[in-house]
Parts: C-alpha cells; sequence; structure tokens
C-alpha cells in the first residue's frame, strides 16, 4: 500500500492505518528505536507510543514523506525513553558518545535564546548539509539523527571503521567553524 | 545537559533522513566491484542479513540540493499522459557508438515508474536495475548493479512515447545491449523552472529509446534495423555483441 493510501485511513480513523504502518515501516521505525534503547521489551513499548502519537496526530497532520515523520516520531519517542532511563540510572551507553561527539560542533541549547535562535540554527545546518558532499552527508546523518554505531555505518556502506571516523571527525569540525561564523557559541 | 544536541538535529531537512536510509542502496554498485560475483553476492547478503539499520519503502526518491523545485517518486498508479522524448537528428552507426561513453551487456532485474514533478507539470519515466554481465567500454565491472533512467514509463498496455519502441519492450529478466550516457554533475533534466540532476536518480541514461538498445525479447532480437543495417538480419544477442565490438574498436 502506498503512504498516500496509509494516510486515507488514518483520515478515515480505519484502525488498519496502524497495521499498514507497521508493516511498511515496522522494520524501519525498530532499527531507529534499537539504536538508542537498550533492549527489545523498552523497543516494544517505544513502537505502542509511536502508533498512538500517529494516530493521534493524523489528522490533522498529513505527512508529505511519511517514512520521515514516522521516524521522526520513533526517534523523539526513543529519545524520551531513553531519557526516562538516565533519570532512572538504568541507560546504556549507547548514545553517550554521540552526545559526546556533538558537544564539539553543536552549541548547547540552553546557552540560546530558544526559538529564534534555534530556528537560524536549524537552518544553517540544513544549509551546511546541502553543501556537504554526498557520502559524509549520509554519514553524519547516520550518526547523528539515526543513531547509528560507527560500526554499523561502516557495514552499511561497505567502508571501513576508520573512514567512517574520520569523515565524521572532519564533518564536526567544518560544521563548528561554520556554526561559528555565524554567530553560535559552540 | 548534553541531550538537547540531539533535539536541535531533529529538524534536519527530511530528505536527507530519507537519503542516509537509502543510502545502502547506492553503495551496492562498489560491494560488488570489490568482491566479484559470489563473494559479492554473499556479502551484500550478509550485509542487509544483519544490518542494525534497514531501509524503509519510501516512494520519493531522495534528491541533492542541486535539484530544484523538483519532486521525484516512485509511481504505480495509471498513466494519463506522457510526453515525446523524441531526438529526431540522424546519427549513423558511427556516430551513435562514438557518442556512447558506457556500453554493456546486462539483465533487467528492475523496473519502476516514476513520477517526475515539475511544479505541478507531471512526466513520467522509469528506472531500470541492471546486473552487468559483460563491458564493451566505461567504467562498470560485471556483476555491477546499475541504474538506467529509461525515457518512457513501462506499461502492461503498449504505451506509445515516441522513440522509445525499443526499450519500452524492457522487462524484468530482459537481457540486452545497452549504450549509455554516464550521468555526471552536468547533466540535468530542465523544465517548467525545475532542475533534477539526472545522477540523483539513476547512473546512466539513454540518448534516445531506440537506436542505443539491442535487446532479447519473446519475439527476438528488437534494435533499430534502419540505423544498423549491417546486422538487420541478426536474431541472436552474440550476433549483436559481435556487431557492437567491431564498432567499438
Amino acid at each position: 500500500m502506498n503512504d498516500t493510501d496509509i494516510i486515507a485511513l488514518y483520515f478515515e480513523r480505519n484502525e488498519k492505518a496502524i497495521a499498514e504502518s507497521e508493516k511498511k515501516y515496522g522494520r524501519y521505525c525498530r532499527a531507529i528505536a534499537r539504536n538508542i534503547l537498550s533492549n527489545e521489551q523498552d523497543c516494544e513499548e517505544c513502537m505502542n507510543d509511536v502508533y498512538l502519537k500517529v494516530w493521534n496526530s493524523i489528522p490533522p497532520h498529513c505527512p508529505e514523506k511519511l517514512s520521515a515523520y514516522i521516524g521522526k516520531i520513533t526517534r523523539n519517542t526513543a529519545i524520551k525513553i531513553y531519557e526516562k532511563q538516565t533519570a532512572e540510572k538504568r541507560a546504556g551507553e549507547k548514545i553517550t558518545a554521540v552526545l559526546d561527539e556533538l558537544s564539539e560542533c553543536l552549541p548547547a541549547e540552553d546557552s540560546m535564546e530558544k526559538s529564534v535562535q534555534r530556528l537560524d540554527l536549524s537552518r544553517a545546518i540544513n544549509d551546511f548539509l546541502a553543501e556537504l558532499p554526498r557520502d559524509s552527508r549520509v554519514i553524519f546523518v547516520k550518526r547523528y539523527w539515526y543513531l547509528c554505531s560507527v560500526k554499523d555505518i561502516a557495514k552499511d556502506l561497505s567502508a571501513s571503521e576508520s573512514k567512517i571516523k574520520m569523515s565524521l571527525m572532519r564533518t564536526r569540525q567544518k560544521l563548528k567553524i561554520v556554526l561559528e561564523k555565524e554567530g553560535f557559541d559552540i | 545537559m548534553k541531550k538537547d544536541r540531539l533535539d536541535i538535529l531533529e529538524n534536519i531537512d527530511e530528505k536527507y533522513i530519507i537519503e542516509a536510509a537509502d543510502a545502502k542502496k547506492s553503495h551496492r554498485k562498489r560491494v560488488f566491484a570489490a568482491y566479484g560475483s559470489i563473494a559479492a553476492c554473499a556479502a551484500l547478503a550478509l550485509a542487509i542479513g544483519v544490518s542494525v539499520y534497514h531501509s524503509p519503502s519510501s516512494d520519493i526518491i531522495p534528491l541533492s540540493a542541486y535539484s530544484t523545485n523538483v519532486k521525484v517518486q516512485y509511481y504505480d498508479g495509471e498513466i494519463a499522459k506522457v510526453s515525446s522524448y523524441s531526438d529526431t537528428i540522424n546519427f549513423s552507426p558511427k556516430e551513435i557508438f562514438s557518442m556512447t561513453e558506457t556500453a554493456f551487456k546486462g539483465t533487467v532485474t528492475d523496473i519502476q515508474n516514476i513520477q517526475i514533478d515539475c511544479n505541478g507539470i507531471k512526466e513520467y519515466r522509469s528506472i531500470a536495475t541492471i546486473t552487468v554481465e559483460k563491458t564493451y567500454r566505461g567504467s562498470c565491472a560485471e556483476n555491477d548493479v546499475v541504474t538506467i533512467m529509461l525515457p518512457c514509463p513501462i506499461t502492461k498496455d503498449s504505451f506509445w512515447v515516441e522513440d522509445t519502441d525499443v526499450v519500452a519492450q524492457m522487462k524484468v529478466g530482459t537481457s540486452g545491449i545497452f549504450l549509455l550516457k554516464e550521468y555526471g554533475s552536468d547533466d540535468y533534466y530542465r523544465a517548467n523552472n525545475c532542475e533534477l540532476l539526472l545522477s540523483d536518480i539513476a547512473n546512466y541514461g539513454f540518448y534516445d529509446g531506440h537506436r542505443f538498445a539491442f535487446i532479447e525479447t519473446e519475439n527476438g532480437l528488437v534494435f533499430d534495423k534502419s540505423v544498423h543495417e549491417k546486422i538487420a538480419n541478426a536474431t541472436t544477442l552474440d550476433e549483436a555483441e559481435e556487431y557492437v565490438l567491431k564498432m567499438i574498436e
């Protein structure tokens, strides 16, 4: 079933929408959740929340790209579960390394006057990504959006882990320079 | 708190999210080129089988920032209208082979129609995935998996698009010899104030859909006999191959 038909089911309030979403994007979303969360039970909890959020948000939303829309909700939901685990001191080490790497090139949100500056930052990051060579951009997004491990990215792209690490380091350095030029305090 | 940096990246453009998800597909060619036939198949199967990350089956083809005001998606609906892709310039066989940048023999493993939406004006083409069996010119190697944009959609009904009568007969399983242009950074499709970098959607394209292919079909060998007169009576791909090799020399 194509995305338009699945979205139409959500608008009709037909519960088949969830089954079709799971059929088409379940594997994709679970892969995102597993990159962030420690165990299968947490992933299943995450996916239940995801489908509830999608059900409650379509309508009124009518996403143009359903894969990216459900993917974003999965990422956010998994990160929220991760935060809860952190508070309860039972989080794994999975995304600690990612956060450490990002601290080299992105400002902390509490250092920004929220909303307006955050919008500017999002625009600057998107402009930066548009200028990157495709391979570097793919590696960056896999690592910092999908939170994939360096090992998995290397496997996916048939490259060595050292090549992936080098690409990430160069991209972070470039991003830091670009954002500092735009006036962000890293 | 460090975690808010993850939130900052939440709003990156969706096209980059989809691009990264689909990236594994476009790297297949390198996997095959690196390992050779059986080992490559095993390596790819293993990579897919054990990968933590899986690509979504998105209908939308992610495009680079060089493509503007355009959206491309796989399309399985009815097609009401197709514009002509005709190139009416006459070429001699010698000119055809001198224009050809890449020539290889291969078998079609997949064909999907695409819809190119240029600011509301919709055009239809198709993308064929082909496993290369023998290269006569160009950089691709045996067992590479490459994509070719066809100048027409493929439909069950005979759908007439001018100058595409040979490639329009391609389907999954079709073997053929293809004379192609490799898409690079200067190759754009432009219409209605939109620009599509063709390498965003395929590795190669045809100069036209009838003079640049020799394909084996249920009805025999199909090619433009009026142009390739020297082998007008050819019935097998081997005969076409012999001709292509002579012309390329």
